[in-house]
């Protein structure tokens, strides 16, 4: 499984000029500034916003291209494992249910739907929460049921927008240590931007920073179009 | 905590309240109670509620089909000229309902735009029929609904409806059970607003429906025969209005509260 990037993505004034590559068991970290355009590379990545210039490959499947053929496949056919800030939880599923969608999205029964979930959520150990609703949840208990949510359909790739962002140091610990299995169990791609230092350390086997050539070829530069 | 008002604040706030209330209780003050189930039970008065339940209905049920759709559109597409027509999606809102009346005669009358083509290859006539009656209450009616959808639409996090599609979920599918259900507290208030502005709708009615009893006379218009001959019946009628209107707000409101909350409990 690999992903490989040359695009040029726009959002607003900003265009984003990117090119980065990432094969199995690579966890690959962004970093940049804020604005600096992560959330929206993801967006790309994910088939969420559409790219201004170039190609996405993933898994040597051309997803995105502006070459003719044009080609732009939605983001319900490219099975990425998309992790959000703050998890982006549906408000008014149960933990189990939120688990549960994407099975019953591609058209799985409701019953072997939550009984899949209800084993996912055993494996991140918050089975006794499964009636909750996202608001009854801890911040850290938010993000193991998102992260059960995307890895119950198993993607090709993972990319984790700023996972430890906005949670208590307890949080924030269970989070990375959860994310630590995950990178160590999963088998392809691993793409994570984040804010503190610690995560990077702990998570990354690579770093790539948005504005300055790193290692080789990957480059992401920023560029404000009005300057 | 209890907050304490501005003195000034409180005095308008009871002015308010006096100016929407006084005509309510005004009605009540001077109902003929003793010929309450002679009026209830005469067969014009009935047949004007039970019109105007049946077309109430149908145009809301018409507004939620359509409605949904044009506010989703409008809430996520931006396409060249999307104000101007979601501008044009509202107007009726604003526009004297008359003037609906009017517009709706030169679309759908038999000399209308269109009207004229269903009159001359099909032979069917909408002026002056309960179909008119519906059409004018959901011209009228619809825009409300649009609206609050429209709002309820642009609130919800772009990033929980992204999230639903790379889980594979296709746009019908997050629509149903994502976008849909985060939003069903406006989608019923949307109905209910809907359903009342329906109910009571009247200048566009009698204009392109007429007023033929038993046939287009809903129960505004019968409340306004009834005031031009000088009956009683105005009165019934208007409590009967208000009534209805109050039994469903009333119900309605505590039955999706009960459910948010039960939801919440769990």
């Amino acid at each position: 499984m690999t992903v490989h990037i040359s695009a040029t993505i726009r959002r607003h004034r900003f265009s984003l000029l990117a090119a980065l590559s990432a094969k199995n068991k690579e966890s690959v970290a962004i970093r940049g500034k804020n604005g600096s355009g992560k959330s929206t590379l993801f967006a790309a990545i994910a088939g969420l916003h559409p790219i201004a210039q170039g190609s996405i490959e993933i898994d040597n499947r051309v997803v995105d291209s502006t070459t003719t053929p044009h080609i732009s496949i939605p983001p319900e056919q490219r099975n990425i494992g998309f992790l959000p800030q703050g998890g982006a939880l549906f408000p008014h599923l149960t933990a189990i249910e939120n688990v549960a969608f994407g099975l019953r999205a591609h058209g799985m029964r409701r019953h072997e739907c939550l009984n899949s979930a209800h084993d996912m959520l055993t494996q991140f150990g918050i089975e006794e929460l499964s009636q909750r609703l996202p608001h009854q949840l801890s911040g850290g208990q938010r993000q193991r049921v998102a992260l059960a949510r995307t890895l119950i359909l198993q993607p090709n790739i993972l990319l984790l927008d700023e996972p430890t962002v906005a949670l208590d140091a307890e949080g924030r610990d269970d989070v990375v240590s959860v994310l630590g299995d995950v990178r160590n169990r999963f088998n392809g791609p691993i793409l994570f931007t984040s804010h503190d230092e610690r995560d990077v350390a702990a998570l990354a086997t690579r770093v790539v920073d948005i504005h300055t050539s790193v290692e080789g070829e990957d480059t992401i530069s920023s560029l404000d179009d009005s300057l | 905590m209890k907050q304490s008002s501005p003195k000034s604040l409180l005095a308008l706030a009871i002015v308010g309240i006096v100016l929407l209330t006084l005509p309510i209780v005004a009605i009540l003050v001077r109902m003929p109670w003793t010929s309450l189930g002679e009026i209830i039970t005469d067969d014009a008065n009935r047949t004007a509620l039970v019109l105007s339940i049946r077309t109430s209905l149908i145009a809301t049920l018409l507004s939620v089909v359509v409605g949904i759709p044009v506010a989703y559109v409008i809430a996520h597409h931006t396409f060249p000229g999307a104000r101007i027509f979601r501008a044009l999606c509202v107007l009726p809102m604003v526009l004297p309902p008359v003037v609906g009346g009017v517009a709706l005669i030169y679309v759908l009358g038999k000399n209308g735009i269109v009207g004229q083509f269903l009159w001359d290859w099909f032979g069917i006539r909408l002026a002056f029929t309960e179909s008119a009656a519906v059409l004018a209450q959901f011209f009228v009616a619809a825009p409300f609904f649009i609206v609050v959808m429209e709002s309820a639409f642009t609130s919800i996090d772009p990033t929980v409806v992204g999230v639903s599609r790379t889980l594979g979920a296709s746009p019908w599918f997050t629509l149903l059970r994502v976008q849909l259900p985060m939003v069903l507290p406006s989608l019923l208030a949307g109905i209910v607003l809907t359903w009342a502005r329906a109910l009571g709708e009247f200048g566009a009615t009698i204009t392109f429906a007429g007023n033929t009893e038993g046939r287009t006379q809903t129960l505004p218009l019968a409340v306004y025969s009834a005031l031009e001959s000088g009956s009683d019946a105005a009165l019934l009628l208007s409590f009967l209005l208000i009534a209805v209107s109050f039994t469903v707000l009333v119900a309605l409101r505590s039955q999706w509260t009960t459910g948010v909350t039960q939801r919440g409990n769990q």
